[in-house]
């Protein structure tokens, strides 16, 4: 049971990136830190699928098994990861962040390689208070290579929004980037549309046509 | 060695368990975008220092005999402490199964004490000809790379059990097809 | 309903997913914290997979009272007030506060859920 008198690490740990806003894209270099290339599909509070390729010039690549190069496993939870949180963010119109909390089981069948490129899908499977769970698996030429379940905290809301250094505008380029409202549907078949606070945000930096 | 993830091991048990220090710079690529502001090792990462430690362990009790050792499962992840710059985690990995493919771990890493991340984990060793044909030189040099990357990584003082000391004497140059 | 046998099979097989525990690890007087290691973030997958397992919802305040824990009506010198105590009686029936009551500082509260309490949660909520 959650200790009550004392925060608990799990808190901290949400306590602390809650204090960073800015956290997934202040400047176009936090690209860097982006595990998927694009999204294909992306239906809101259901699912979402993205195209990861696997590329020998990536700096994990590389040197990772010498002589036979493959893509960290690791990359590929983040990769999930990722598109489970923007997932999850959208519900709130990109409002609420979330954290990876817990990898409750990850799989990997074989390694994804150089000229691999991985088909990822995730789907939303539960909701609740403070949380949200996620599975989602990847295939390599029709074949499944990796299959994940996942759980996410949900940071404080109320100290998020309050925060005056939160920069969505670079947020928003990742998104746009990312491909969210290329694909973005409602289950109705409706586009998700860049929400009016992220279009003023890039507004206030003279960005918005 | 771009995405080493271990940067001194410091105690081997039995080939049963294994200890081993990641420490945590500003200057490393993935903290200048997770998070511009304020940058903190991310979560993955400390899964990724928990594999590469018990994949050393693992070529330990293989006497470094094969190529690659890769990850299978991990499972029940818990991440619970920031680690920043300048922190430095401290892993410890024991192994509690064996068999002829497959070995699993009990992981976990602090940082001054807390606990920051605990996992289990399923790690398979294989062949490069078992996923890329024969790549015999291949994997002659991947062995060749991992036993001077241990050497490198391992804290003055170790003893090593004598098979696997000998498996890391001077080898010979990188093996020609037909020389394996 | 399922019988006590089946809702503690149930139980036990969440817990072991959850916790990465082996089954005779989870008897029913093992402490969820003290003897499995949850740990915070292990409660929202166990409550996620008890939803979805048992079919029903569970309120956060029924297993985690942190609203009357972090009261201060209810907490004197860390320690919990006999009126506390009754809330907390009132409000989870399922758990044993016997030993509690004796010294109810409120750090130690989070340890005190069993398998059986949690199995006597679940019961009481598919009645």
């Amino acid at each position: 049971m959650l200790p009550a008198a004392a925060p608990s690490a799990g808190a901290r740990y949400a306590d602390y990136i809650a204090e960073s806003p800015d956290y997934i894209a202040e400047s176009p270099d936090a690209m860097r830190w982006f595990w998927i290339d694009r999204f294909t599909e992306f239906v809101s509070g259901q699912y979402a699928t993205a195209i990861k390729n696997i590329a020998l010039s990536e700096e994990p690549v590389d040197e990772y098994v010498p002589g036979a190069p493959h893509y960290p496993s690791t990359l590929i939870i983040e990769g999930f990861a990722q598109m489970g949180g923007l997932l999850i963010n959208q519900l709130s119109d990109f409002r609420e962040k979330v954290l990876l909390g817990k990898v409750n089981k990850s799989q990997f069948h074989f390694e994804a390689r150089p000229g691999d490129q991985l088909r990822m899908r995730v789907d939303l499977i539960g909701r609740q208070e403070g949380g949200g769970v996620i599975s989602g698996s990847a295939t390599i030429d029709g074949r499944t290579q990796s299959e994940v379940e996942l759980m996410f905290v949900y940071l404080y809301l109320e100290r998020f929004h309050d925060n005056p250094l939160f920069a969505p505008a670079g947020f928003c380029r990742v998104l746009r980037l990312l491909r969210v409202f290329d694909v973005g549907r409602y289950e109705d078949g409706s586009p998700i549309l860049i929400p009016p606070h992220l279009l003023e945000a890039e507004r206030a930096e003279g960005l918005a046509v | 060695m771009r995405f080493a993830q271990v940067d001194r091991i410091t105690e081997i048990v039995d080939g049963k368990s294994l200890t081993a220090v990641k420490s945590v710079s500003l200057s490393e690529e993935y903290l200048q975008d997770h998070f511009p502001r304020f940058p903190v090792m991310p979560g993955v990462i400390m899964l990724e220092s928990l594999f590469q430690a018990s994949m050393w362990l693992c070529r330990v009790v293989d006497r470094f005999s094969i190529p690659v050792v890769a990850l299978r499962q991990a499972r029940n992840v818990r991440f619970k402490e920031m680690v920043e710059p300048g922190d430095q985690l401290l892993i410890s990995t024991s192994l509690t199964s064996l068999g002829e493919r497959l070995a699993e771990f009990n992981a976990s890493g602090s940082v001054g004490g807390r606990p920051a991340v605990s996992a289990r984990l399923t790690l398979e060793r294989y062949w490069v000809r078992d996923q890329l044909g024969p790549l015999v030189a291949n994997e002659e040099y991947a062995l060749r790379e991992f036993r001077s990357k241990f050497l490198l990584l391992l804290s003055p003082g170790i003893d090593l059990p004598e098979e696997v000391a000998l498996s890391l004497r001077p080898l010979r140059q990188v093996g020609l097809p037909g020389s394996g | 309903m399922p019988t006590s046998e089946e809702v503690f099979e149930k139980v036990q097989s969440v817990l072991v997913d959850a916790l990465g525990v082996d089954d005779d690890e989870v008897t029913p007087s093992a402490k969820i914290v003290g003897d499995l290691g949850a740990e915070s973030i292990d409660f929202l997958d166990i409550v996620y997979k008890l939803e979805k397992n048992f079919g029903i919802e569970i309120q956060r305040s029924e297993l985690f009272p942190e609203d009357i824990l972090s009261k201060s009506e209810y907490v004197q010198d860390g320690k919990v007030t006999a009126e506390g105590l009754g809330l907390l009686k009132q409000r989870m029936p399922f758990i044993d506060l016997t030993d509690f009551e004796k010294n109810p500082k409120v750090q130690d509260f989070g340890g005190l859920l069993t398998v059986k309490d949690l199995c006597n949660y679940v019961a009481t909520k598919l009645s």
